[in-house]
């Protein structure tokens, strides 16, 4: 079978067949298997050198994700360099036609658990305190416009905050990180249905957010 | 996809740094982790089986080679299953859901003591007559001697291979070491008494998938 098609529909199927409906074989946009899967499947099979390919298609992601939930910076890099270090370690048990990205993701997220339940003061857990989000302002902006951005941003950072963490994962895995819905549902351990679920509520809750500063910016207009 | 937070690139010396200590610790390749894999499930098989020559392999005693057969084919069958769900695991690199492993956990026990009852039935009612000098712990014993082995070989073939839910992967590589055992244990006990089943055959899958689900937790995280 071969897993280059440009019709949507057979790159559909060859994805299903395949296993890529929880987070098993990963094709991109066209059809072919992403370059960390590639250098992933060459590591596994005994190419050494094929690490750092692996290392650099997938370092900037999984530590984007180390570093929004560990307020630490060495300990995130400690952290990052145990993820590849696992990974290496089991790189038999990788599977053909495998996707790398999201057991790179499972590491990471596991090893985060790990620290949190040792040491709480260490990392951050997003319900005890979130970093600013950081919203993209125009350069030409009037100031009051920016105060506004950086009020909402504080705002919906302190929702994401105060969300279920089930919900607050779901949202980041595919929000944050990019994830297709199975990739995300794979890595929690959770169906499709349930990661749908908890991200339209962690949607809802930031509509609402959003909607209020909206209102309370009407009634400032208005007063 | 946009993103609401910015990507993180790790610094030139993170890199260095990594790549050094993955340089400085070697590893088993895919064709040594398969190779070790067959030896170690190869190595817990034999164990197994030699328990089983030692206390006597097959015993008939009043039960039909009709039922034996059919017995065994079942349980072989769901043993076979189970292997397939909880050993092997698909073509994810997360495992089989959680979905897939609780069924299995909770579905096999159950499917065992239906078959095993359900097969017996139609040979008369002597074949599930209780047995006052065997409750069951002889056989609760033997199974979990026979399971140990196998679960131990299963775990050492999956190490590192779950980083979503390693006890309960571990919980299921136990229920399937349990099954394999117990389909060896079946044609060893003649008795039918479903208490003597309970105690002796269907209560050790629930002790290995505990300590499976232990062994999971500690080893089957990559």
């Amino acid at each position: 079978m071969s897993a280059q098609s440009d019709r949507p529909c057979e790159r559909a199927f060859v994805s299903a067949a395949l296993g890529a409906d929880r987070g098993g074989t990963a094709l991109d946009a066209t059809g072919t298997r992403a370059a960390g899967d590639v250098a992933m499947e060459r590591y596994a099979a005994g190419d050494d050198d094929a690490f750092e390919e692996v290392y650099d298609a997938l370092a900037a992601r999984v530590h984007g994700y180390l570093r929004h939930h560990v307020r630490d910076t060495h300990r995130c890099d400690d952290l990052l360099q145990e993820t590849f270090l696992r990974m290496h370690r089991a790189r038999g048990t990788f599977l053909k036609g495998g996707a790398v990205l999201p057991w790179a993701f499972a590491i990471a997220r596991r090893l985060v658990l790990d620290q949190v339940r040792r040491d709480h003061r260490a990392a951050r857990v997003v319900s005890e305190a979130v970093p600013a989000l950081e919203l993209a302002v125009s350069p030409v902006a009037r100031p009051e416009q920016v105060v506004e951005a950086r009020e909402l941003a504080d705002r919906l950072a302190a929702t994401l905050a105060r969300l279920p963490g089930a919900q607050r994962a779901a949202f980041e895995l595919l929000k944050q990180e990019g994830l297709t819905l199975a990739e995300a549902a794979a890595i929690l351990g959770v169906t499709v249905t349930a990661v749908k679920l908890r991200a339209h509520r962690a949607y809802a809750s930031l509509r609402g957010t959003v909607g209020e500063h909206l209102g309370g910016l009407e009634e400032t207009v208005r007063s | 996809m946009t993103s609401l937070f910015p990507s993180h690139d790790p610094a030139p010396a993170l890199r260095r740094r990594v790549l050094g200590a993955i340089r400085a610790e070697p590893s088993p390749t895919r064709q040594t982790v398969r190779r070790r894999a067959w030896l170690l499930i190869g190595l817990g098989i034999t164990v197994a089986l030699t328990t089983f020559v030692q206390v006597g392999g097959i015993r008939e005693y009043d039960r039909p080679t009709v039922l034996v057969v059919l017995t065994c084919l079942g349980w072989s069958v769901i043993a076979s299953a189970a292997a397939w769900t909880g050993v092997a695991r698909g073509s994810s690199m997360l495992g089989r859901s959680t979905a897939s492993l609780v069924a299995l956990i909770v579905a096999t026990p159950l499917a065992l003591l239906a078959w095993k009852v359900g097969v017996a039935v139609p040979f008369g009612p002597h074949m599930l007559a209780p047995w006052p000098t065997r409750p069951g712990f002889l056989c609760l014993w033997l199974s979990l001697a026979m399971a140990v082995p196998l679960l131990a070989a299963f775990v050492a073939v999956r190490r590192h291979s779950d980083p979503v839910h390693p006890g309960l992967a571990g919980a299921a590589l136990g229920v399937t070491a349990g099954v394999a055992a117990g389909t060896l244990v079946d044609l060893w006990c003649p008795v039918g008494f479903v208490p003597h089943v309970l105690l002796g055959h269907i209560l050790p899958l629930f002790a290995v998938a505990a300590l499976g689900a232990w062994a999971g937790r500690r080893f089957l995280a990559p």
